[in-house]
């Protein structure tokens, strides 16, 4: 069963308002605040001039600790609805809370000091350093320099930079992947409860930005913010949020549930359309290899007697062996012939291991190592790279239709409340739409 | 006029040169902090509309291209002789090049980054100095360098309105054409002009490897 990401691991989170620091709590002195939640009631944006307003009266709530993704065709608005949070688009009628705190009217500078902001190319000031960037809000807000210098090397310690290498270096001497790091930093550094992140890997390669997201989700498991995530790519908001936000033009929410929902079952021909061709594929990408059932497999040491490896493999249910180094990791399979091949001589009989997937990697990891391997399997690591198990092809395909079928289920069952719901609301339509 | 009589002019008169020159560069230095701080709040103060920078710019450009002569004899009437129609007319002629540099360079700063300015909860006057000012100052700086080499050459003609500089000399030359020593006098006035142009030149790039930040250095 995979665990579902729609709860939070906060287990302080009652309800949205009682849970997390308000954002008055979020002083200096709080160790680490974790999230707030988001309310946003009603939200229009208009512009003089135009008759179709950007952002047409958007309710939608947030929970404290959640990570919600707004994702869409470009120009939909979800940009724009981002900024409403923080007020870099001022709303033109609605509320926003945080917290359960009413910040439409409050300073909007005073607001955004609490709210991590991160864009796009990572909006680093090219004229400070890394350890001057990062040490902005929390300067502003009033830290000690003390205070402020521990911050900084916390932060660039927490997105994998060596602060003593970084700190002093100016944007420019870093990779755009270390930028974004250092963004991230920045955004965090006076530790506020919401985090709103505008397509903040759009500017990276891909193979960096499937680090920067793996690095996000550690992230977020450790300090439980309420992040904001924009972005254009459906990939990157399954593999990233806990809920999905799907905005048709005007920040109209087409859907708005947890990637397992959006997968198995979108709402309309807009929201299918955007999740596009393989559901099944990307549902893999939701599950972690802990998750699923990892099988045994007869083991062996490389300082195991001939005679004993010998015995196992005549004996043993497989024609298989897992050969293990010393530290037990995966080091050889070996088949039954193998060493007859190689005269007796263990040293060279044998394939090596040259794949293996941790208990954290996703599904489709797995699926692609275990495609590529020739006898469709690979082994699964520990932390330390020590063997646990081993999946093959058909603990993979077991599991996927078991996850398929589950997450129908739960689909069909979340239509038949909605739909419950409906005709306890308007009782004289009720009857049709349940018969239908 | 032989290179041998000019040497020796030049050793006969190096006192009165050197205080010149002295008075030359002290009245465009001063000027020129004028016309910095000036241009710079001019600046500051329109970039952000698109007709106001224009016109700014416009004004600063049509102040330009009034004769210096005849800026500083209008100004006679009207301030008297001596300095003060020198510090006026110099600090408006300072103007262009700084207002418009610092129109342009302000303008150029990244959107993106005065978004994450304004995002991360910088207040309008910590962006402008912590960031907008910050990014802008180079071509600022390349605004009041130009602006200095046009004024080291328009004070010249402070002296027709009995300013002080090196237009003195070159006056005193130009009037008594013919005489022993003119030519000599004007040859010196123009040569010590150079000079301090060149002086003040190097000072600049001093200035901007001091004062631009290492990250955004060219």
């Amino acid at each position: 069963m995979p665990e579902s990401p729609a709860t939070p691991e906060s287990p302080d989170s009652p309800g949205p308002s009682a849970a997390g620091a308000t954002l008055a709590e979020a002083a200096p002195g709080d160790d680490t605040a974790s999230g707030a939640s988001i309310e946003l009631e009603h939200l229009t944006k208009r512009y003089p001039g135009t008759s179709v307003p950007a952002v047409d009266d958007v309710s939608l709530e947030i929970k404290a600790g959640e990570t919600v993704v707004f994702v869409g065709p470009s120009g939909g608005g979800k940009t724009t609805l981002l900024k409403m949070i923080n007020r870099l688009i001022e709303p033109t009628s609605g509320r926003i809370r945080i917290g359960g705190e009413d910040v439409t009217d409050m300073d909007p500078v005073r607001l955004r000091r609490k709210i991590g902001y991160a864009i796009q190319s990572s909006g680093l000031f090219p004229h400070m350093t890394v350890g001057q960037n990062i040490a902005l809000v929390p300067r502003m807000v009033g830290w000690s320099k003390s205070r402020i210098k521990g911050r900084v090397e916390e932060m660039l310690d927490l997105v994998g930079l060596d602060p003593g290498e970084f700190q002093g270096r100016y944007p420019r001497q870093l990779s755009g992947g270390q930028q974004q790091r250092v963004g991230v930093a920045r955004a965090l550094a006076a530790d506020p409860p919401v985090l709103l992140m505008d397509e903040p890997f759009g500017a990276v390669d891909p193979i960096t930005r499937d680090h920067l997201q793996d690095e996000l989700i550690r992230l977020q498991h450790e300090l439980h913010k309420t992040i904001v995530f924009v972005t254009h790519d459906f990939d990157e908001a399954i593999k990233i949020g806990d809920r999905i936000v799907v905005l048709r033009d005007r920040s109209q929410i087409a859907q708005f549930d947890t990637p397992e929902a959006i997968l198995t079952n979108p709402a309309d021909d807009f929201v299918s359309g955007f999740v596009g061709a393989g559901a099944a594929l990307k549902r893999l990408n939701l599950t972690r290899v802990r998750d699923v059932e990892i099988r045994d497999w007869p083991t062996v040491g490389v300082d195991d007697p001939l005679q004993g490896i010998f015995e196992a493999l005549r004996s043993g249910r497989t024609n298989e062996l897992l050969m293990l180094d010393r530290r037990g990791r995966p080091y050889k399979w070996l088949r039954r012939g193998d060493l007859m091949r190689a005269k007796g001589s263990l040293a060279a009989a044998g394939t090596l291991v040259h794949d293996t997937v941790t208990r954290d990697a996703t599904l489709r990891d797995a699926l692609e190592a275990v495609l590529t391997d020739n006898a469709g399997r690979v082994a699964v690591t520990g932390r330390r790279g020590e063997y646990t198990g081993v999946v093959d092809m058909e603990t993979l395909m077991n599991s996927v239709h078991e996850m398929l079928e589950e997450d129908r289920l739960d689909a069909m069952e979340h239509q038949q409340e909605l739909a419950d719901q409906r005709a306890e609301r308007e009782p004289g339509a009720g009857g049709g739409e349940a018969g239908a | 006029m032989s290179a041998v009589n000019f040497w020796e002019y030049l050793g006969n008169r190096h006192q009165q040169l050197l205080a010149d020159a002295y008075q030359h560069a002290s009245a465009v230095f001063q000027c020129m902090v004028v016309a910095t701080v000036i241009g710079v709040l001019i600046g500051v103060a329109t970039y952000r509309s698109g007709w106001a920078g224009n016109l700014a710019t416009l004004t600063t450009s049509s102040i330009l291209t009034v004769p210096s002569l005849a800026m500083i004899g209008l100004l006679i009437p009207l301030v008297g002789l001596g300095v003060a129609p020198t510090v006026i007319a110099l600090t408006l002629y300072g103007l262009l090049p700084i207002v418009r540099n610092s129109i342009v360079g302000l303008r150029g700063v990244d959107a993106t980054l005065v978004d994450a300015a304004k995002g991360i909860g910088m207040s309008r006057w910590a962006r402008l100095l912590r960031v907008e000012l910050p990014l802008a100052w180079p071509p600022i700086l390349t605004g009041i360098r130009v602006s200095t080499q046009m004024l080291m050459g328009i004070a010249a003609i402070a002296a027709f309105a009995s300013g002080p500089g090196l237009g003195n000399e070159i006056f005193r030359g130009i009037s008594s054409l013919g005489s022993a020593n003119a030519l000599n006098q004007v040859l010196a006035g123009t040569l010590a002009v150079i000079v301090l142009a060149l002086l003040f030149d190097a000072a600049y790039v001093l200035i901007g490897r001091l004062t631009i930040p290492r990250g955004i250095r060219a």
